[in-house]
Formats: C-alpha cells, sequence, structure tokens
C-alpha cells in the first residue's frame, strides 16, 4: 500500500511541477508566424544589437535589419506572445521580453532567440516570496502575540493591530498567487535592461521584477528589495554613465538604486500619473509619462523640474540622439524634440497620427520611430527648422 | 428540280400534322379570338410583374458554407446592412464653418429617410461619436462636436482636436481630411409596418434629398453600401426596357430587308411579342419577379421566336409563291415546319433545363423560366403564326422579289457550297484545328470568378464603384470582407482559451497573402486594456485574468459576437476578391481548423461578400464540368434519336464544341470570368445551337438520300435553308448583342458572349459542319467527285 503522504506528496508536486491547466497557452507558446510586411505590423521597441537595428512588437515580431531600416527579416522566435521591450549590451548578445511573462535570448544578435523565463516561472517564484512573506509575518505576530500574553512592558497593541493587518494581506497576496498558479501566465514585462554581459534586469505589470547575474541562465524575484505594495506596473529602467540605477512605473513610481538593483530607494513623489519612460544623458536622467508630464534631474535625481511641453498627449518612448538632441514620442503620432543644450520642446505630428512607443537614431541623423503602424522613418524638418 | 411536288401533301408528311393543320385553320377565327384573350390576359399580368433582386437567390444556398451563413445570419446582422455617404471638400479640409454646417444639414436629413435605424446613425453631428483621453483620473471624453461650438475659428480648432483624438481617422474621417462618411445602418424591415425595405425607392430618396440637393462645385458626395447597389441594379435592369426596343427595331428592320414584305414581317414580329407577352405574365403568374439574370429570357424567347418565324414565313411565302391561296399556305407551312420546328424548340428546352444541375437558385430559375418561354413559343409561334398568315398573305410586291430571288443562280451558295471539295474542307479542317488548339490553350487561363474590383455587379465605371474606389482610396478599410465564425458553448466567447485562439488564429491570417487585416472582438479587447493602462501600445494585447478579460470585452462588441456568447464572427479584410485570393484564404482558414478545431474553438466558413463568392466560385467550378457533360449529353442524344446517325451527330456537334472552347478561351482573353451570369451562356449558346445543324444537315441528309453528290446536296440545302439559318444567326446575335451597352456589368458580359456564341455557331453550321460531313463521307465524297457532272 502506498503511504497516504506520499499520494499527498506526489499531488504537491504535481501542482508544483507540472504545466498549469492553460491549454491557450499553447498559442503563446507557439512559434511566432512568419509575416509578410514585417515592418508594418505593431512594433514596441528598438535598440542596436552593434550596427544592427532589433525591433520587436506583436506576435512574437522580432525583426532586424542590417541596413539602417531599408530591409528587415524577422527572426526565428519561439514564441506568439506579444513582445514590448528588447535589450542589446554587447552586438551579439541581447534580450527580449513581453506579455505572459516571456524572456527570450539571443546569442547572434538577434536572428534568433530561445525562451529562457515565462510566466509560469514567474507565478512560481512570486508564490514562493508570498509564501516566504506571509511565514515571517507569522512568525512576527506570534512573536508580538507572545510578548502581549507575557504582557510584558513592551508589548504595543497597535503595533500588533499593524502586524496582524499586514498578515491578512499576504495571506490574500499568497492565495492570490496560489489561484494564479491555476491559470495562464498573464501579465508582461514592459521593459528589459542588462547593464553587462550577464547583468540585467526584467520588470513589468503588477510590480514584476527579475534580476539575473548569470546571462540568464537563472532569473530571481527582486520583490523583496523594492517597496511597492500596491503592485503597480514598472514601465522603464535606465541607468547613468556612473551606474545609477532608476526604475519608473505607474502612479508616478520612481525609484533610484546605488547598490546595481539589488535594493531600491523610493524617490519623492514627482507626479501622481504614471512615468512610461526614463531617459539618461551622463549624470542627467529625464522621466516622461502620462499627458505629456516630462521631469528632469541634473543631480542624480533629488530635485526635479518640470520641462514645459507644448502637447498633452501620453509619451511612451524617446531616445537620446546622437547630437544629444531628446527625442521623445506618444500617441497620436506626436513627436518631441529639444536641443542637447537644453530648451524648449519643439512639437510636430506625425501625418499618420499612429502612437509611437520608441526610437532610434539611423544614419545621418535620421530618426526611426516604432509604433502601432510598424517602423517609421521620421520626418524630421519640422523639428530642426532652426538649423 | 425534285420528283415529288412540295405543294402537296405527301406521305412523308405523315397523317396526324395534316389533320390537325386542317382542323387549326378550319377554326382560325375563334382560335386568334381565344390567342387574343390569353394575350390581355397575360399582358395585364405582366403589367404587375415586379423587378426583383434577391440576394439570396444569387448564391449556392446548398453548399455548407452558405448554410453555415444562413444559420447564423440574425446574429451577423450587426455586421451588416450600411449605407455610406461620403462628403468630400474639394477646397480646403472639412474643417471649416461652411462644410460643417452643410454636414449638420444632411446627417438631420437622413436621420428622417425612411429605413435608416435612426440610433445608429453615425457622423461628426452625431452624439455617438465621441474622443476619449486618458487622464491621471481616468477617461475623459465626449462628443467631438464642442458644446459651445458656434462655427469660429477656436471651437473648430476645437473640433479638429477631438477629432483626432476620437479614432476615427480613416474610419469616419478620410486620411487626408477633405472628406468624411456618415454612417446610415438600414432596417431590413419596417418596424411599424412590418413591411420589407423598398431598395429602389430608398436609393432613389437617397439621389434626390442628399445627391441632387447637396453636391456643388466644392462638394461632392459618394454614396456605397448594399442597399445602394441593389437599387442602382435594379434602377440599371430596367434600362433593360430600351435595349428590347432596340433589338425589336433592328430585328423588324432586318426582317424586312429579309423578306421585302410589311406583312410578313408584321406577322413574325406579332408572333414573337405574343410570346414574350405570355412568357412575362407566366412568370407573374407562377409568383415571380424580374430578376436581372431572367431580363435575359424576353430577349432570348423573341429571337429565338423570330429565328422559328423566319423558317415558317419563308416556307409560306414559297407556297404563296406557287400559286396557292393563303388557307392553303398556311396549312402546308403548318404541317411542313411544326415537325422540325417542335425538335428544334424541345432541344432548346431541354437544353435550357439542364441548368438545373447548376445549385443557384438565380439559374435554376432562369432554367424553368426559359424553358417556359420555349414551351410558349410551341404556340405562339408554330400555331399562331401560320393562322395569322392565312388572314394577312403576303403582298404583290414581295411575289416580285421572290420570283427575281428564285431566278438568280445563287451564285454566293454555290461559293459556299465549295467547302465540301477536298481542297476548300482539308483548309476549313486545318483551320479549325488551329482554333481547337488555340481555344483549348487560352481557355486554361479561364478565371473563376468576378476579376473586376468593387461591385462586380456594376461596370468598373460605374458611379456606384467609382464612389466605392474614391472609400477604399482615402479610408483604411476594404470592401472585401470574408467573415469567418469562430464558435464555442453557450457563453464561453470571452474565455480565455477561446479569444486566445481566435487571436491567434487571426494572426495567422494575417499572414496569408491577400489578407490585409483580421477584425474581431479580441481587437476591442486589445483596445479596451490599452485603454485601460493609459493608452501604453505595450499593452495592446489580450489579457489571461479573467477579470480583465471581461472587463475589456463587456462593452462595444455586441455586434462581434451573437446574444448568447457562443460565436465571434472573424472578419478578414482582403486585397479584391479574385478567385486565387479566395481559395488562398479558404484553404489557409481549412488547415487552421483541421489542426486547432476544438470543443472550445470551432471554425466554419464563411459568410461577408467574399466568403459568399468563395462558396459560388467552389460551386461554380464544381458545375462546370457537370453542365457540360448534360448539356452536350442531352444534344447528342436528341441528335442520335432524329438522325440515327454517329457520323452526322458529329458532324452538328463537333462544331458547337469548337465554339464552347473558343467561347472559354474568348472569356480568358477579355478577363470575363466564370461565373452566375457566365456559366448558363454556353448551356444557352450549345442548345439554341444546336438548331443550326438540324436544319442544315435534316435538308442536307434530304438530298443526298435522292442520291445527290455532297457539293450538290449542299448547295440544295443552302439554297432551302441556308438563307434562313444565316438571317437566324444574325437575329439571335443582335436580340442579345443590346446587352452590351448594358450598365450591369454581367448583362453585358452574357450579352456578349451570347453575341459571340450563336455567331460562332452560325459559321460552324455553315463552314465547319459540311466540311466534316466531306470528311466523314469521304468515300461518297470522292465517288461524288469523280462521277462527271
Amino acid at each position: 500500500m502506498v503511504p497516504r503522504r506520499l499520494i499527498a506528496l506526489c499531488c504537491l508536486c504535481f501542482v508544483v511541477t507540472a504545466a498549469p491547466v492553460c491549454a491557450a497557452a499553447d498559442f503563446v507558446f507557439t512559434p511566432a508566424i512568419p509575416f509578410a510586411n514585417v515592418a508594418s505590423m505593431p512594433l514596441f521597441d528598438i535598440s542596436r544589437a552593434g550596427e544592427r537595428l532589433v525591433a520587436v512588437g506583436e506576435r512574437g515580431l522580432i525583426i532586424v535589419s542590417d541596413d539602417d531600416g531599408q530591409n528587415w527579416q524577422q527572426a526565428a522566435v519561439p514564441v506568439s506572445a506579444t513582445l514590448t521591450a528588447v535589450s542589446f549590451p554587447t552586438p551579439d548578445k541581447g534580450w527580449a521580453v513581453g506579455h505572459a511573462g516571456t524572456i527570450l535570448h539571443s546569442d547572434d544578435g538577434g536572428s534568433s532567440w530561445q525562451l529562457q523565463f515565462d510566466g509560469n516561472a514567474v507565478n512560481e517564484q512570486y508564490l514562493a516570496f508570498t509564501r516566504v512573506e506571509r511565514e515571517r509575518l507569522q512568525t512576527e505576530v506570534d512573536a508580538l502575540q507572545q510578548s502581549a500574553d507575557s504582557a510584558t512592558a513592551e508589548a504595543s497593541p497597535s503595533l500588533l493591530k499593524e502586524m496582524e493587518r499586514s498578515l491578512e494581506d499576504a495571506v490574500y497576496a499568497e492565495e492570490d498567487a496560489e489561484q494564479a498558479m491555476e491559470g495562464c501566465p498573464p501579465d508582461p514585462f514592459l521593459d528589459v535592461l542588462f547593464v553587462t554581459a550577464d547583468t540585467g534586469f526584467a520588470v513589468g505589470a503588477y510590480g514584476m521584477i527579475y534580476r539575473t547575474e548569470d546571462a540568464g541562465t537563472s532569473w530571481h524575484a527582486g520583490y523583496a528589495g523594492i517597496e511597492n505594495i500596491d503592485r503597480y506596473h514598472y514601465y522603464s529602467l535606465a541607468q547613468t554613465e556612473g551606474g545609477l540605477l532608476y526604475l519608473s512605473g505607474e502612479a508616478g513610481l520612481l525609484y533610484r538604486s546605488t547598490d546595481g538593483g539589488l535594493s531600491w530607494e523610493r524617490l519623492e513623489s514627482l507626479y501622481d500619473g504614471s512615468l512610461f519612460g526614463l531617459l539618461t544623458q551622463g549624470e542627467h536622467v529625464i522621466a516622461f509619462g502620462l499627458r505629456g508630464n516630462i521631469f528632469r534631474s541634473d543631480d542624480r535625481g533629488y530635485a526635479w523640474s518640470r520641462l514645459d511641453n507644448p502637447a498633452e498627449n501620453g509619451l511612451y518612448g524617446g531616445s537620446i540622439l546622437a547630437s544629444g538632441d531628446v527625442l521623445l514620442l506618444g500617441s497620436g503620432g506626436l513627436v518631441l524634440r529639444a536641443p542637447s543644450a537644453g530648451g524648449a520642446f519643439r512639437a510636430f505630428n506625425d501625418p499618420t497620427r499612429t502612437t509611437f512607443s520608441a526610437a532610434i537614431g539611423g544614419r545621418e541623423g535620421e530618426v526611426l520611430a516604432v509604433g502601432m503602424n510598424g517602423v517609421r522613418p521620421l520626418e524630421m524638418k519640422e523639428l530642426r527648422g532652426d538649423e | 428540280m425534285s420528283e415529288r411536288n412540295p405543294d402537296v401533301i405527301g406521305p412523308e408528311d405523315g397523317s396526324f400534322r395534316p389533320w390537325l393543320g386542317t382542323r387549326l385553320l378550319a377554326a382560325r377565327l375563334p382560335l386568334i379570338i381565344l390567342f387574343a384573350l390569353l394575350t390581355a390576359a397575360f399582358a395585364w399580368q405582366m403589367t404587375q410583374l415586379k423587378p426583383d433582386a434577391s440576394f439570396e437567390k444569387m448564391i449556392p444556398v446548398s453548399h455548407p458554407y452558405i448554410q453555415n451563413f444562413l444559420a447564423s445570419r440574425d446574429d451577423l446582422k450587426g455586421l451588416g446592412n450600411s449605407v455610406r455617404i461620403i462628403v468630400e471638400t474639394t477646397e480646403g479640409d472639412i474643417f471649416t464653418a461652411e462644410f460643417q454646417q452643410l454636414l449638420k444639414d444632411m446627417t438631420d436629413e437622413v436621420f428622417y429617410i425612411n429605413g435608416v435605424e435612426r440610433s445608429g446613425l453615425k457622423s461628426l453631428w452625431t452624439p455617438n461619436v465621441r474622443w476619449s483621453e486618458v487622464t491621471e483620473e481616468g477617461f475623459v471624453g465626449g462628443a467631438v462636436i464642442p458644446d459651445d461650438y458656434d462655427g469660429s475659428t477656436r471651437t473648430l480648432e476645437t473640433l479638429r482636436a477631438n477629432t483626432l483624438k476620437s479614432g476615427q481617422i480613416g474610419r469616419l474621417v478620410a486620411n487626408n481630411f477633405k472628406s468624411t462618411i456618415i454612417v446610415a445602418p438600414l432596417m431590413e424591415t419596417d418596424p411599424s409596418t412590418g413591411e420589407r425595405l423598398d431598395y429602389v425607392q430608398f436609393s432613389r430618396q437617397l439621389e434626390a434629398l442628399i445627391r441632387d440637393k447637396y453636391q456643388s462645385d466644392t462638394v461632392k458626395i459618394h454614396i456605397t453600401g448594399f442597399a445602394k447597389l441593389i437599387g442602382d441594379l435594379i434602377e440599371g435592369a430596367t434600362l433593360v426596357g430600351i435595349f428590347f426596343l432596340v433589338a425589336f427595331t433592328i430585328t423588324a428592320i432586318m426582317l424586312f430587308a429579309y423578306s421585302r414584305c410589311a406583312w410578313l414581317t408584321f406577322s413574325a414580329l406579332l408572333c414573337s411579342t405574343v410570346a414574350v407577352v405570355w412568357q412575362l405574365g407566366l412568370l407573374r403568374v407562377m409568383g415571380m419577379g424580374l430578376d436581372p439574370y431572367s431580363m435575359l429570357v424576353p430577349f432570348l424567347v423573341f429571337a429565338v421566336g423570330i429565328s422559328h418565324s423566319v423558317q415558317i414565313i419563308n416556307r409560306f411565302g414559297d407556297h404563296v409563291h406557287h400559286g396557292l391561296s393563303n388557307v392553303e399556305a398556311a396549312r402546308l407551312a403548318f404541317i411542313r415546319m411544326s415537325k422540325p420546328g417542335f425538335i428544334a424548340l424541345l432541344s432548346d428546352g431541354v437544353g435550357f433545363m439542364t441548368l438545373r444541375v447548376i445549385d443557384i437558385p438565380v439559374i435554376q430559375e432562369l432554367a424553368v423560366v426559359a424553358s417556359t418561354g420555349i414551351a410558349v413559343l410551341v404556340l405562339t409561334n408554330l400555331v399562331l403564326l401560320p393562322l395569322v398568315l392565312s388572314f394577312t398573305g403576303i403582298s404583290d410586291r414581295c411575289v416580285t422579289y421572290r420570283n427575281a430571288k428564285d431566278h438568280s443562280n445563287f451564285g454566293h451558295w454555290r461559293r459556299l457550297a465549295r467547302v465540301t471539295e477536298r481542297g476548300p474542307a482539308l483548309t476549313i479542317l486545318a483551320v479549325c484545328t488551329v482554333l481547337f488548339a488555340v481555344g483549348l490553350y487560352m481557355g486554361q487561363f479561364q478565371k473563376i470568378g468576378d476579376l473586376d474590383p468593387g461591385a462586380p455587379e456594376l461596370q468598373p465605371d460605374s458611379r456606384y464603384n467609382r464612389d466605392n474606389t474614391f472609400l477604399t482610396d482615402n479610408y483604411s478599410t476594404s470592401t472585401d470582407v470574408f467573415v469567418v465564425m469562430a464558435y464555442t458553448g453557450e457563453q464561453q466567447c470571452c474565455e480565455y482559451s477561446f479569444i486566445s485562439g481566435v487571436n491567434y488564429f487571426q494572426g495567422v491570417m494575417e499572414s496569408v497573402p491577400g489578407v490585409q487585416s483580421a477584425l474581431s472582438m479580441v481587437d476591442v479587447s486589445k483596445l479596451v486594456i490599452m485603454g485601460m493602462n493609459e493608452g501604453n501600445p505595450k499593452w495592446h494585447d489580450i489579457s489571461s485574468n479573467r477579470y480583465i478579460l471581461n472587463n475589456s470585452l463587456s462593452r462595444g462588441t455586441e455586434s462581434l459576437r451573437n446574444t448568447d456568447c457562443s460565436m465571434a464572427p472573424v472578419l478578414l479584410f482582403l486585397d479584391d476578391h479574385k478567385a486565387d485570393t479566395l481559395t488562398t484564404v479558404v484553404n489557409a482558414v481549412d488547415t487552421f481548423a483541421e489542426q486547432y478545431n476544438s470543443d472550445v474553438l470551432e471554425l466554419r466558413m464563411a459568410a461577408g461578400n467574399a466568403g459568399v463568392e468563395a462558396a459560388t466560385n467552389i460551386v461554380i467550378s464544381q458545375s462546370q464540368t457537370r453542365m457540360l457533360l448534360w448539356v452536350y449529353g442531352v444534344v447528342i442524344l436528341l441528335c442520335l434519336i432524329n438522325f440515327r446517325s454517329v457520323k452526322i451527330t458529329a458532324c452538328i456537334i463537333i462544331p458547337l464544341v469548337l465554339t464552347s472552347v473558343l467561347g472559354q478561351a474568348l472569356m480568358a482573353a477579355l478577363g470575363i470570368g466564370v461565373k452566375v451570369a457566365t456559366l448558363p451562356v454556353i448551356a444557352l449558346g450549345v442548345g439554341i445551337g444546336v438548331d443550326y445543324g438540324i436544319y442544315i444537315y435534316s435538308a442536307l441528309q434530304d438530298h443526298l438520300r435522292r442520291g445527290a453528290p455532297l457539293q450538290e446536296a449542299y448547295f440544295g440545302a443552302l439554297r432551302t435553308s441556308g438563307t434562313a439559318v444565316a438571317f437566324t444567326g444574325l437575329t439571335l446575335a443582335v436580340g442579345v448583342g443590346t446587352w452590351i451597352f448594358s450598365p450591369i456589368k454581367f448583362q453585358a458580359d452574357m450579352g456578349l458572349m451570347l453575341t459571340f456564341m450563336f455567331f460562332w455557331n452560325m459559321l460552324g453550321a455553315l463552314l465547319f459542319l459540311p466540311a466534316l460531313a466531306w470528311l466523314l463521307n469521304s468515300k461518297k465524297g470522292a465517288q461524288g467527285a469523280a462521277s462527271p457532272e
């Protein structure tokens, strides 16, 4: 007879290790469909792998160009999840992240990709984190209760109440995490940043934050090092020349890390709306987001000033051009450009009125934007009018 | 000359026909009065006949795709039947006070047109067109027309900004801001009266109240939509009346030129017209309307009637010319012509009936209607005509003309008869062999389906199609829509497993060449999720989170799913509706369905204009061979029964095959696809074309039997029947030839093809048939040539 405990253990093993009941996830984890007009499909981020351009977008689409955006080829990608961000620390090694918690890796400059991490692993790690957190709080509450029972003078009823509330939250969080294990992995990563060829971060919806130090062989949850009780989304990561890391997100979230991303300190709230993007220039940092809000700090993130902007569209991406000019892009085809020397942003609307998500400088001052309508070379005449 | 006297009844006339002829002519007055009364009754019925263009009749209703479509028809209604009125300014853009005032007035005007579903009316001036924006507090929005709109530059600027934020660029407002659309959804039935929407009336109202009233030098109006198309189609079809008059006039002139006799011309026209009246009256009695396809039938009936009349008046004229009384001549004409006439009409009618094998109601109806018309001809032209002739007689001038003709040496027929000599016969056979080869080669390029962009029913440069081109050029939309219905369990259409499958399906279809884009409730979900996340495009995707997904599908998806949430249509917008494109799409959907259909997701084809056309193409390509086998089978059988000779049957059928092959080559060369309209043409061409062969060979056989050598026999056949055959070919060609000028594309295509086939069949019967006869009778022919003349 098989001992009952063994059966229970096996069931547990099954629950924890086997793929969750999610037939439809097959579609997300189906290799990307080969498309014909790859450059006009929705694309959300663009980056350079050495000289090569790599852009990522909807339905697992990754496209590469070796002639500065004249011609594009679709790369072989093992997933059909929508991809949101791409980062190449070296010309060969790169990572792309996206929906369903996918993290993809390329060793050949973006020509082919392998799946390194996915939402099922996210769910497991998050469950493990909530479990540890609940146990920790449980221990603390137990200890507090014991001291309350023994009626020592230091016992504080209000502290106990507060801890109990935290414990209750932690229990709910664990239950949520358990429930998430049963469904398909829902949440997207929204940005990826590799600071070296081995060390990188992936951040995303509902406070997802993961870190690797071995080029993605293993990804570790970074929930412990950051405070985000409401589980707001993280939207953007950036590093300054001096190695400072910034992280921005929903509801005005803004963090700085001085220890290479192990721990994050929350910066004073500048704004209630989302900060979708961060750009760094030397030690300067620019944060931008909803309704055309742009902020800049020149002192390692202590003091921030709001920059004037003639338009009120949401700003979703940007780039520092080779000239040092700052370029920001957003909804309705809005493009903003400010000269490197500092000075006001000038605005123009691309005639397509399509929403842009990212941009990169091409050759001879040309700029390639990507967005809902794919790759779009920007006519910058209006913005360079005074040159 | 022959031994027997043609003016006396002989044993070969049998006993029944002389008896019947005598009886008929004895009762000629009462019979004519009876015919007159019946004609009056049918004429009254005819005036009640209504033009009719039922969409359902033009599609292969028993094809599984169409069955699927009809089963889900109510659920797909939301995709539906609307009219787009595009208002274009030629000066500046639409953001001027004058233009907006005009647009407001027009919107109000459209609102009150009967048949418009008012709550769904959409333009910049209706409150359901809104802009929205994400702010720190959530969504804000409003109607695109600012509350304080007063036509000032400031409020116009606000309007422009709101329009940009409304997401209507490319949908309601042109990409170049020079035009905007008023979308008017229609109600199929009037809820107060329960009456069906009268498309013709509606279309006329649009013309009068909108286009005529508001179009000016600086403002152009374009109107598209199914209702307008049907309206235009019926309006165009009524032009057919004018074509009929033209065909009638040309035929009258030709008849007179041929007979030089006013009475004979009058009698032939009268009886053929009576046949048309009866046929149209019967249509109404059978409870049918006159659809744009069956409008062909009166022309055919008239032309076939005239061609048989020619045989009869020819014979009647001969008898009178030989000195017989009118009554006696009419009796003899009836006795002699009723048998071959009946057999020829029978072969026409049976030929038409073979069209019933095509599983498309409109063609099956055409078969019935045309066969009825042919049956009517038996009465009006074989019976009524001799009776009328017995009264009218023939004028003296006509007799003189006939005398002169009789005494000419028929030089042209003598020359033509030389095609039965070795040299000319071989030449003709060689030429025909080459034509066969060319025809077969070209025929490979024949395409199934419609090949032109826009509404294939109308000419490519018709106003409707120009309006349609304007729409597709200036807006982000395609008018060729292929709808795949994605089924799942009841109340399961918001489940992630289903949505995810549909999403992947759309991705696969978007990668198929010819598919521009795909649209379903999945796209609504993606946009709402993106909106819920402050418009950030990185969120443009579905979510497996049940709450987020349900929330994203809770509004704005009513028209993109059925009421019990078990089906979501996926709209595929195509480059065009060419058969190749449709085949590629159908194959891609099939492949996907084979691999992924399950309890959760089951894909069924097909709706939308392109889906229906795909099914029609499949049915047509399957039917083409079947129909050809049937129609040839039937005419071969009739020939075998009539002549009891394989050789003769071959002589008659092979020229018809050549015409069919050349007809297919012509279609390939002119870019006319095989479609509902052109498929019946080949059957009609063969069915009527076989007449010539029967007439010519009957006469030829007659002379051969009497021992004449082939060339002499053929000359004799030409003398008696050649003129009539040539004339018949011309009248038939003229009768349908006027259709080439129809504003309705498929009528023009039908007219062109029929004219071509009738004309070539005549040439085939006069040239190819005798050459074949020489080949197959070469022994006899050689003997004939060897024997001294």
